[in-house]
Formats: C-alpha cells, sequence, structure tokens
C-alpha cells in the first residue's frame, strides 16, 4: 500500500467534488445556509403561532349562557374569552371555519344542580382540525377546573371542612434534570438521525459519482493503468468519502444546532440548548461519526463498484437508505428502547449510542462493543470493495 | 531483434449471461519488436480491445502469457506497467481538472518526481501543441483536444512501450493527422508501439508488420509485403478479406 499516492487519489476526488457545484452545494451550502432557514424558519413559525394562540382572545359562543352566570363571568374575567352571539350557520362548520373556536352548551338545570351540591352539566363542542378550537379547548377545561375547585371549597367550607379534606396526599413533581440533561435529551432525539441522514446522502451523492461514475464516464481504465493498485484505488476513494461525508454530518450538526439555538433564543420559550463541549465527548462523538462514515462509505463504494452506472448505483443504494431512514427515525421517535443485543448491530449501534452520550447515559461496554462491531463490519464490507475492485467481470460491465 | 511485448497462446473467455461462455481470444501468439508499430487490424468485435487490455494489464487471460520487458505479467503486472503507455477511446479524462493539473496527477500516481512531470509537462504541451490551453479545464474542449491531452496523458511517464486502441476513432480530419503524425514521431525517438484499428489506410500507412484478427483468431501475421506473398493479393484489403473469407470458407 502506498500511502503517497492514495493521498495524490484522495486529493484528486475532494478536488472534483469542490469543483462540482451542484455537490458543493449540497454538502456545505444545503447544511449551513438552506437547512437552518428550513428548520429554524418552520420551528419558529410553528412556535410564533402556538404563542399567538395562547394569546389570542378566544371566540365562543354559550348556549343556555342564562343558567350559569357565574361561569360565565368567570370566563370572561379571564381576559381570553369573547363571548358571541349564535353563529349563522350550523355549529360543526363554524367551529372549522372559525367563526367560533369553542361552543359550550349548558343544561337548563345547571345552576339548581350547583346549589344543591350536584353536578351541573356542560358540552363543549371543538374541532381539533382548527388550531385555536384545539388549543383552547385545553386552554378552557383548565380554566374550568379552576371555577370548579372554587366550588369545591364553598360545598367544603359550608360542610365546615378543611381543603385537605380531599385532598389527602398532595403531589408535587420535581425535575431534576439539569439544563445539559434537558438538552441532552431534546439533541439526543434530534442528532443521531441527522447523523446518520445526512453521512448517507453525502456519502451516497459522491461515492456512486467515484464509483459507477467513473465506469459510466469512462475515466477508470484511465486509472487502472497507473502505478495504483486496486486495493489503493479503493482505499483512496473510501477514505475520500469518510472524510467528505463525516465533514457533511459535523456542518448538517452545526446547522441544526445553530437553528435551534435562533428558535429558542427568539421565541423566548425558556428552552436553552446547553452543549457538552468537553473534548472526552467531542472526541467520542468524532469517533462515532467516523465509525458511521467508514461502514455507509464502505456499503455504498461497494454497491456503486458492482453498478454498471449511477442510475443503476442509486437503485442499489435506495433501499439501504430507506432502512437507514427508518432506524433514524426509530432513534428520534424514542418509542423503542435499546436492549444489550442492539450494541451489536452495526450502524445501529452507533445511532443508539450517540442518543446515550446525549442524553449522559453512555456506558464504556456498550461503546468498546460498538467500536469493536464497527471495524469488523466495516472492515469486511472494504475487503469485499477490494475483492470486487479485482474482478473484472464487474469492472468492465457495461 | 529484441521483442518489447511478446503474447503467447492468449487466449481469454468471457462469461455472458445470455450467451454462456463467450470465447473472445484464441491462441494468440504474436510480438512487438523494439522500434517497430505493430498493428492489430480487426472489425468491431474481433477482440482487439481485449487483446490490447490484456496486454495493458487491465484484464487477466484465462489462459496464455503476455511478456512485457521479458517480465511476465502473471507475476510482475505493477513493474511491467513501468513500461507501458496506454491510450483508448475508452479513457476519458477528469474534466475538472485543467491540462497541467490531469497530467500533474497521472505523473504522482505513476510515482514521477515533481521536477521530472514539470519537465516533461512543458515538452509534451510544445509536442502537441497545447500551450495555450494549459490552465484550462478539458470539460470544453473537443474531441480532437482531448485526444490530445490524452495521448499527453499515456506518453507523461516517457513508456518505451505505447498501447494505442483505435487511435483516430471519432477525431476529425485534422485531428487524425495530427495524431498519425504524432506516432510516426513517437517511432523516430525509439519508441515500441502497438496500434489497433479497423482502418485499413492507418495500419498501411503506419504499421510496419500487421496481425490480422477476426473472431478471436489470429489470421496472419507479417509485413504486408509477406501478407501479400502469402495470400496472393495486392492491397492490404484484399488481403485481409482474403484470409477473413478463407477461413470463413474452412468453418
Amino acid at each position: 500500500m502506498n500511502w503517497n499516492k492514495i493521498k495524490v487519489l484522495l486529493f484528486k476526488e475532494i478536488k472534483g467534488v469542490v469543483r462540482d457545484r451542484k455537490t458543493f452545494m449540497m454538502m456545505v451550502i444545503f447544511p449551513l445556509v438552506f437547512l437552518p432557514v428550513l428548520i429554524g424558519g418552520i420551528t419558529y413559525f410553528q412556535m410564533k403561532t402556538m404563542q399567538g394562540n395562547m394569546e389570542e382572545i378566544v371566540p365562543v359562543y354559550i348556549e343556555g349562557r342564562e343558567y350559569a352566570t357565574g361561569l360565565v363571568g368567570y370566563l370572561k374575567s379571564s381576559g381570553d374569552y369573547k363571548i358571541v352571539d349564535q353563529p349563522e350557520k350550523d355549529i360543526a362548520p363554524a367551529l372549522q371555519d372559525g367563526e367560533i373556536a369553542l361552543y359550550l352548551k349548558i343544561e337548563p338545570a345547571f345552576h339548581q344542580k350547583i346549589i344543591a351540591g350536584n353536578s351541573g352539566e356542560i358540552k363543549l363542542f371543538y374541532n381539533n382540525t382548527n388550531t385555536l378550537s384545539d388549543s383552547s379547548s385545553k386552554r378552557i377545561l383548565q380554566l374550568i377546573a379552576g371555577y370548579t375547585a372554587q366550588i369545591v371549597e364553598q360545598r367544603l367550607k359550608g360542610l365546615q371542612l378543611s381543603p385537605y379534606f380531599i385532598e389527602p396526599v398532595k403531589l408535587e413533581l420535581v425535575n431534576t434534570a439539569t439544563e445539559q440533561e434537558k438538552s441532552g435529551r431534546f439533541l439526543g432525539m434530534m442528532i443521531p438521525y441527522f447523523v446518520i441522514i445526512s453521512i448517507f446522502i453525502g456519502a451516497m451523492n459522491i461515492g456512486i459519482n467515484i464509483t459507477s461514475g467513473e465506469k459510466e464516464k469512462e475515466t477508470l481504465s484511465t486509472l487502472l493503468v497507473t502505478q495504483l493498485t486496486r486495493s489503493e484505488i479503493v482505499v483512496g476513494k473510501l477514505l475520500t468519502l469518510i472524510i467528505l461525508s463525516t465533514f457533511s454530518a459535523i456542518l448538517n450538526i452545526v446547522g441544526i444546532v445553530l437553528a435551534y439555538q435562533f428558535v429558542f433564543s427568539s421565541v423566548g420559550s425558556g428552552m436553552e440548548l446547553v452543549i457538552d463541549l468537553s473534548a472526552n465527548t467531542l472526541f467520542k462523538l468524532g469517533g462515532l461519526f467516523v465509525l458511521l462514515a467508514f461502514i455507509v462509505s464502505g456499503i455504498i463504494i461497494l454497491a456503486g463498484s458492482f453498478a454498471r452506472n449511477i442510475k443503476e448505483g442509486n437503485s442499489y443504494v435506495m433501499p439501504i437508505y430507506m432502512v437507514v431512514i427508518l432506524i433514524g427515525v426509530l432513534s428520534m421517535s424514542g418509542a423503542f428502547q435499546p436492549a444489550g443485543f442492539i450494541y451489536y448491530l452495526p450502524i445501529v449501534n452507533i445511532i443508539f449510542l450517540l442518543q446515550d452520550i446525549f442524553m449522559l447515559q453512555a456506558n464504556l461496554l456498550h461503546l468498546w462493543i460498538t467500536i469493536i462491531t464497527s471495524l469488523v463490519f466495516g472492515g469486511l464490507i472494504s475487503y469485499l470493495s477490494v475483492k470486487l475492485f479485482q474482478r473484472e467481470e464487474i469492472i468492465f460491465r457495461t | 531483434m529484441e521483442s518489447l511485448v511478446k503474447v503467447e497462446n492468449l487466449s481469454k473467455v468471457f462469461k455472458d449471461q445470455g450467451k454462456g461462455e463467450v470465447q473472445a481470444l484464441v491462441n494468440l501468439n504474436f510480438e512487438l519488436r523494439a522500434g517497430e508499430i505493430f498493428g492489430l487490424l480487426g472489425p468491431n468485435g474481433a477482440g482487439k480491445t481485449t487483446a490490447l487490455r490484456i496486454i495493458s494489464t487491465l484484464m487477466q487471460p484465462t489462459s496464455g502469457d503476455v511478456f512485457i520487458a521479458q517480465l511476465n505479467l502473471r507475476d510482475n503486472a505493477r513493474r511491467a506497467k513501468e513500461y507501458l503507455g496506454f491510450l483508448t477511446a475508452e479513457m476519458n479524462l477528469y474534466d475538472y481538472f485543467t491540462v497541467r493539473e490531469l497530467l500533474f496527477f497521472f505523473g504522482q500516481v505513476n510515482g514521477l518526481t515533481h521536477t521530472y512531470i514539470t519537465d516533461r509537462i512543458s515538452w509534451l504541451v510544445e509536442l502537441l501543441d497545447l500551450e495555450k490551453y494549459i490552465d484550462r479545464r478539458v470539460d470544453n474542449f473537443s474531441t480532437g483536444m482531448k485526444q490530445k491531452v490524452s495521448i499527453a496523458r499515456a506518453l507523461l511517464p516517457d513508456p518505451p512501450i505505447i498501447i494505442f486502441d483505435e487511435p483516430i476513432n471519432g477525431l476529425d480530419l485534422m485531428a487524425s493527422r495530427v495524431v498519425t503524425n504524432l506516432i510516426r514521431e513517437l517511432k523516430n525517438e525509439g519508441k515500441s508501439i502497438i496500434i489497433s484499428t479497423h482502418n485499413m489506410n492507418l495500419a498501411e500507412n503506419l504499421c510496419d508488420r500487421i496481425g490480422i484478427l477476426f473472431e478471436g483468431e489470429l489470421r496472419g501475421v507479417g509485413t504486408i509485403e509477406e501478407l501479400a506473398r502469402n495470400t496472393g493479393q495486392n492491397t492490404l484489403e484484399d488481403i485481409f478479406f482474403k484470409m477473413v473469407g478463407e477461413f470463413s470458407e474452412l468453418e
């Protein structure tokens, strides 16, 4: 293995990527400009809309308001609701198109029942496809619960009982998670998904281009007649992919973190991203990025070397990409609790270990298992790629 | 005369999913002597490119041997490459490079020193009239210009043996003239050259000796005079069809 020649090949491949505007845009401009604008913009407007809904005066039609003057006064005094007249349309379309956000139907005997110590009945109609109707339904439930608590307190007083009579146990929830842990949970859900996707996309475009693309453009023979051995060519291309896809993943992560920093600070959500940037964490994260890039690059080089042209190469890689997206989505949903065996599965183990690191739950044994299995699997894929590259019926397949 | 390339009983079988086993080359025997131009003449699909790919180490023979400067390719392919410059119509260039960058890249992967590459580039761009284009990207070049750059790429390590597979295929008259003149000039400098072609004129004008290849078999090898004597024909075209026809009748 002549590393100087491999280095020359590596620089040539990188130069090719940098000079290809489309690939360069996808690799650098997309994560640093489009991704933050996209994620930041969408999240910003979502949060702003939610805030707006919380602050908006909600139009409510109350049928039978004369039977519950106390409750109506209570709602009005909150300042969040405007009691409107009966809409001209039926209730359902009025809720759907937003003419009213809520419709309360109070039974005629409501007041009498309350006085008598019974339950007065109210029906709340809302439409969860209308954002304001959906969010204000939750708010009004809280408000009515507050009104109910007042009535309960009065009843208990009338019976000369303490409010604690019906609350024998007072439970207080105390969240001991630090800001860093809260951020870690958030990032642990988001980042692994974006890491796997960005490494895969980064490696896929370039990898197919420098393998089956070279066959299609008939530049591969030019390389094969040089003093480079086929193993050196595969190693050079593999290193190119590892470096560029890791770089792509880092840019994506920077873009995402910047986007959320902007969102959280600008909408005043009270959340902030506290990230552990210690050398130890960065070393572990960087190492896992490289291991993931190693495996993904190996798979793409293998598929790209086998394919006759770029189109065929993409068709081989696409199904693998879908599986990778599935793993990413599983990790992001938090619906899957990783069991011990997960750490023996290449790619999957890196995703869940990244999550563990962000959530400050990384386990040294899992780390070692992940490193060893990834090196073995990546090495095996690379070995197969070298073997494939030595088969002329594959290399000269047209 | 010393032979720089020696092909002995060379056979190649391809496995095709639809056709089964395809015999591309059958017991080929020929040699390239020092300082000569040897032409492999045959129609498309005769096996010329396959033969040249094996000689240039791109493919392995099914049986038989190829010696480059006495080195058997089976054991010494990497060393043998040092003696070879190979150029085919299927060898395109990385078009995002300038001519200088491209030649530097191929020089470096062939283990040449910076000074040597710089000197060779100066000589080659002058020889091929590429001075004005040296720092321009290849993707904007015409086919003829690209062929010139490809030739510069093949000649960069100054190999004693140069293999041209269909060297004027797809070139216009002007570019063809440049290439044929260049092949003559290389011969005058003492290079030994193998060309493959289906172009009778090119073979007749350039080659010292010719091998007629048809359906993977070498039907005859020699100078045009020798081939004419053996077949009783006068022109290369008649010689070719006589040899191909005679064999077809026997089959």
